[in-house]
């Protein structure tokens, strides 16, 4: 039984958002036990601990599962769940890398990633895996079903209601497009300029 | 080599060197982050992410190719084409240093 549940929507740009939220959660003595869709976390009361949770955008083949996860536990990091196929990760901030020697190795040792080149292709990984598919949902689906509503629309209370709905869908399909828009934007001039 | 090869790795990143360069020999991720870090007295450090990410992209484009599987890690090793990019990025890193010297550099 969870001790503490949070509900907090982190759309697919705000990965780094979502892990400062970890952190700061893990600071106050809640372990993340598990999260579940559409943004329920689950947490364990412990101690405060210094823990660091990133999250990865990496989709895998089932026969590829094994060795993602051996690369990730070859450098201390723990793997936790999948959800929305993101990935999560956490490490004890304290603990080092096994074979890790200088200070120098504890700076590198609390990133997944360590080169923006790789931060953009997995941007990319989820522009095309994630943001594809919903850009055409919206232009296949929403876009016809709210046009056709328009014109029920006039037919009346049944039409008039679904007319409605179609509206919030838009609205809210628009409202979540700008969102990742601008924060797919920046991230990538975050992670260009720092080159 | 076709446009796409050029066009990704040709300058590569210093990532995708080192982790071309170790692949001479057969070598898991691990190893080669190892390697690298201990090549460069911890200045070029790899982390996982970066990792598995650069080998599966090498391995697509054929860079590199899995030889088999120890321990649920792959081990990789390089391709002619592979040798042919790293053979290709040695040369523009010679003519780059020596011209940073101040030198003209020939052939």
């Amino acid at each position: 039984m969870a001790d503490k549940k949070e509900f907090h929507l982190f759309l697919l740009p705000e990965y780094e958002e979502e892990e400062k939220y970890l952190n700061k959660m893990a600071k106050k003595g809640y372990r993340l036990e598990k999260v579940t869709l559409p943004g329920i976390y689950s947490f364990t009361k412990t101690e405060p601990e210094d823990m660091i949770y990133r999250i990865d955008f990496n989709p895998q083949k089932k026969e590829d599962l094994a060795g993602y996860h051996q690369m990730f536990a070859d450098y201390g990091w723990e793997y936790l769940q999948d959800m929305n196929e993101y990935s999560y990760f956490r490490k004890p901030a304290d603990v080092r890398d096994k074979d890790a020697d200088s200070d120098h190795d504890i700076c590198w040792n609390e990133d997944i990633y360590s080169d923006n080149d790789s931060r953009l292709d997995m941007i990319k990984r989820i522009l095309k895996t994630k943001m594809l598919p919903f850009m055409i949902l919206f232009l296949g689906i929403v876009i016809p079903q709210f046009v056709g509503a328009i014109f029920h629309g006039s037919m009346g209370p049944a039409g008039r209601t679904i007319l409605i709905m179609w509206t919030v869908v838009l609205v809210l399909y628009i409202y979540i497009f700008v969102r990742c828009y601008v924060g797919f934007k920046r991230l990538k001039k975050k992670y260009e300029s720092e080159m | 080599m076709d446009a796409h090869i050029r066009k990704v790795y040709v300058p590569m990143t210093e990532t995708g060197f080192y982790i071309l360069f170790c692949l001479q020999e057969e070598m898991h991720g691990y190893n080669i982050g190892q390697k690298v870090k201990e090549m460069t007295g911890s200045a070029v450090t790899i982390s996982p992410g970066t990792m598995y990410g650069t080998l599966s992209k090498m391995e697509k484009d054929g860079l590199i190719s899995f030889v088999r599987e120890e321990e649920k890690r792959k081990i990789y090793m390089i391709t002619e084409l592979g040798r042919s990019v790293l053979e290709l990025e040695r040369k523009r890193i010679a003519r780059l240093y020596q011209n940073s010297m101040g030198e003209v550099c020939h052939g």
